[in-house]
């Protein structure tokens, strides 16, 4: 048996996953390079666990935070009006000043190449959709930002 | 147990504050799990409450065939997995002034009043050395290797949450752990 075939037995040992026949082999089997995999091993998860919980808030706090959150989510209205982000005006011109323009310089219809399958945003609250403009063939995405509380 | 599960069903018929128990019960096994998958604070508090949003809007798919935990877990490491999957298509100065900053509060970290301070300095470069180590990782295997580590679930309970067979869950912890044993000689830890 390879010293890895036998390292992969520590590993399942440690973890509690090991069969009663597959740790009377590891007794018999376990040298000095072996026993220095294992503490290896228990050092790396010492590790993780000593530094798991650096900068955690109190679970009053995480509670707050996903209140605030499922408001936001919900689109209550203490959340204030809803505003478009400059950018997102921003892109909807360019859109508006790129679709005529387009059509103009294309005698030939556009092949239609984008296929939008997902969309996400990481701006908490934002609605996110898309379209494709029928004539062009041209995919726009809108990305609607509701204005925070906390400016 | 059966304190969850019952908070689970009231906050399935719309009740905040049951909801709210869930969340605090749940939140520092919750938190070290994506803290451990993203390597810091303030991106494992953002994504905690991301998951449990998630969690809420989501409470009346969850029909009981998996323990709680495994379903929230599940939803967590996705949502790491995803902001993970963000990160590396972040600009690579953007990343560059994050590690330097990490390395100043590394610096900057005060000694306890009972160590020291040399001794918690070592500490703190100790971690910093292990957490770069850790963020070598794939994606896939450090997952693995947290939810087993500091959140002691067992390879079954892995498996449900990564969506893979159980073998496959021996084979990235091990080779997660041996990865991290070369990382390790190398900064001679």
């Amino acid at each position: 048996m390879k010293n890895q075939d036998i390292e992969k037995m520590i590993s399942q040992e440690l973890d509690g996953e090991l069969d009663p026949a597959g740790r009377a082999m590891l007794i018999r089997k376990q040298g000095a390079v072996l026993a220095d995999s294992r503490e290896d091993f228990k050092k790396t998860g010492d590790l993780m666990r000593e530094g798991a919980s650096e900068g955690m808030p109190t679970a009053e706090a995480m509670w707050q935070d996903v209140q605030r959150g499922m408001r936001v989510g919900a689109g209550e209205p203490d959340k204030g009006p809803r505003w478009l982000a400059p950018w997102a005006i921003a892109a909807a011109i360019a859109v508006a000043v790129a679709v005529p323009f387009a059509l103009k310089s294309n005698a030939e219809p556009m092949q239609s190449t984008a296929t939008v399958e997902y969309l996400s945003t990481d701006l908490p609250g934002a609605d996110i959709g898309s379209y494709v403009l029928p004539e062009s063939e041209m995919t726009v995405i809108w990305v609607f930002e509701e204005e925070s509380d906390e400016g | 147990m059966d304190e969850i599960q019952e908070w689970v069903k009231q906050a399935q018929a719309g009740d905040e504050a049951a909801f709210g128990e869930l969340v605090k019960c749940l939140h520092e096994r919750v938190y070290a799990v994506l803290y451990r998958m993203v390597g810091n604070a303030h991106d494992a508090r953002e994504l905690e409450q991301l998951t449990w949003i998630k969690v809420w809007n989501k409470l009346d798919t969850f029909k009981g065939e998996s323990a709680f935990f495994t379903w929230v877990y599940r939803v967590a490491t996705y949502t790491a997995l995803d902001f993970l999957r963000k990160r590396k298509r972040r600009p690579e100065m953007e990343l560059m002034e994050e590690m330097d900053l990490k390395a100043r509060t590394v610096q900057a970290l005060p000694p306890s009043a009972h160590s020291r301070p040399d001794r918690e300095l070592q500490r703190a470069e100790l971690r910093a050395a292990f957490d770069g180590a850790l963020a070598k990782l794939s994606d896939k295997h450090r997952t693995a290797l947290v939810l087993r580590e500091v959140e002691g679930l067992s390879y079954e309970e892995i498996a449900g949450v990564m969506k893979c067979r159980v073998g496959t869950v021996m084979s990235r912890i091990f080779n997660a752990r041996k990865a991290m044993q070369v990382y390790l000689k190398d900064l001679s830890l």
